[in-house]
């Protein structure tokens, strides 16, 4: 009899489920907060995972850093500020930097990874930016790309041809070129289920047991959830807002995504969210979204291969493409009413 | 069944009714099984770990970063930096957060504030 009692008891134990299936480490890397969320049942170690993370975005740090003194791209940056002809770039470097110079074409230049003379011209790339005026219409002018990056940035054969002073800064692919090595080498441990945030930007594979993956979007101008949706086996979700990076000089405020046409913050929306399977796909195609406004953003990320992408305008109005609104569950409260376009 | 109950001893019934008791509770929490559950609670993460202060108590705490000390305050369930070592201020122009699943950080004296969430989501886009 107590064999039966004693089998019940622990059937019943295992239907009851585990009530704390997910593991969540936090750390800083990147000039920002990164939390990983596993699930324990699908497989891994989350400790090993969150150190085997730590590593990863050290190294990654010290390749794509553009400014810190002994990183690749820093050293990259260095070469091209008196070079007269092509600059041999380091192999570590020139997968994500022709990834980098592909995406800007399709962006039609609204990404540009040449973009670090206008960068550091506003000071947006230290990460405690000290109170200053923004710069003056001819310093800007002395920054101002002249080309687009498709023109001016040229790689062949393992070496750039750029022109002379020209600062590389990859700062709106860093977090997707991020997401994507810490997803494979996650994976590569047999982390079979997690979330990878990076101060806001996320990616997501597998899923915790039975369910989904459910994440919410926060609203670009309050504390809470504008939209929630669940996530496929592999899903990227970048937002490029301008509340990330900001100052306000003289009751203006002067955020970090500067236009390559005119060194400038973009201005006409609030935020781009794109929903995609590739981690520097999406972060690429915000940045470019975010930069093309409220009449460019649909053409410029279909060209770059998103259809699933949530604009927020500067008038509050939000708008989701077919193939991601009905996805989208809305969150906020009252209700924002989504407009919806092809 | 009469059969079965004269053949239980009184042990057996204890261990029965703590499994079904122990089902029952567990059956109690959410799908998400996260810690995302009960009273908002305001976590703080710094570079030394992480610790929770209660949303209820009003008060000023001092958290030390790697630039300096950061002020923070709370006040009726909502929290903000109050002053900071940085030079840009983004934490303290933040202002007052509130409601579950709220953030506010100060990167480069690398303090996090995040009110805890109710569990409906995994992560947080933003």
């Amino acid at each position: 009899m107590r064999v039966w009692v004693l089998a019940l008891v622990l059937l019943l134990v295992a239907c009851s489920g585990d009530p704390a299936p997910l593991h969540r480490e936090r750390l800083y890397a990147m000039g920002t907060t990164v939390e990983l969320i596993t699930h324990r049942a699908s497989g891994g170690d989350p400790h090993a995972a969150a150190a085997l993370l730590g590593d990863t975005l050290a190294e990654l740090e010290q390749r794509w850093h553009p400014y810190r003194e002994g990183a690749l791209l820093a050293g990259l940056n260095q070469a091209l500020a008196t070079a007269e002809g092509a600059v041999t770039v380091h192999p570590e470097l020139r997968p994500g930097l022709t990834l980098a110079l592909g995406l800007a074409a399709a962006s039609g230049d609204r990404f540009d990874p040449g973009l670090g003379r206008a960068v550091q011209l506003w000071g947006f790339h230290e990460g405690d930016r000290a109170p200053a005026p923004p710069p003056s219409a001819e310093a800007l002018a002395a920054v101002r790309p002249t080309a687009p990056a498709a023109q001016r940035l040229l790689m062949d054969r393992g070496a750039l041809r750029a022109p002379t002073g020209t600062v590389l800064d990859l700062g709106a692919l860093a977090k997707g070129l991020a997401a994507e090595e810490g997803l494979q080498r996650l994976r590569g441990i047999g982390i079979g289920a997690g979330i990878l945030n990076l101060g806001g930007d996320l990616v997501a594979w597998g899923q915790p047991g039975e369910r989904r993956w459910r994440i919410a979007v926060r609203h670009p101008r309050a504390d809470s959830a504008l939209v929630s949706l669940e996530l496929g086996q592999q899903e990227a979700v970048f937002t490029s807002g301008d509340y990330e990076r900001w100052f306000e000089h003289e009751g203006v405020r002067y955020h970090h995504i500067l236009d390559p046409l005119t060194a400038m913050p973009a201005r006409g929306l609030t935020s781009v969210t794109v929903v995609h399977p590739s981690p520097t796909i999406a972060d690429a195609a915000a940045t470019a979204g975010f930069v093309a406004g409220e009449a460019g953003w649909r053409s410029t990320l279909a060209a770059m291969g998103v259809d699933q992408a949530m604009v927020v305008t500067e008038d509050g109005r939000v708008i989701a493409t077919a193939a991601l609104a009905p996805r989208l569950r809305v969150e906020s409260e009252p209700p924002v009413s989504l407009e919806v376009v092809p | 069944m009469n059969a079965v109950a004269h053949r239980l001893r009184p042990a057996d019934l204890i261990i029965l009714a703590a499994g079904i008791i122990g089902v029952a509770l567990t059956w109690t929490q959410p799908w998400a099984g996260s810690q995302d559950h009960g009273a908002p609670r305001l976590i703080v993460y710094t570079e030394g770990g992480q610790r929770e202060l209660p949303l209820d108590a009003d008060g000023r705490y001092t958290l030390l970063g790697p630039r300096g000390p950061s002020v923070v305050e709370l006040r009726d369930g909502a929290v903000r930096f109050l002053e900071s070592p940085c030079r840009g201020q983004l934490c303290v122009l933040r202002g007052w957060i509130a409601g579950a699943g709220a953030y506010s950080a100060c990167l480069p004296n690398r303090i996090s504030l995040e009110i805890a969430g109710d569990g409906r989501f995994d992560s947080i886009n933003h």
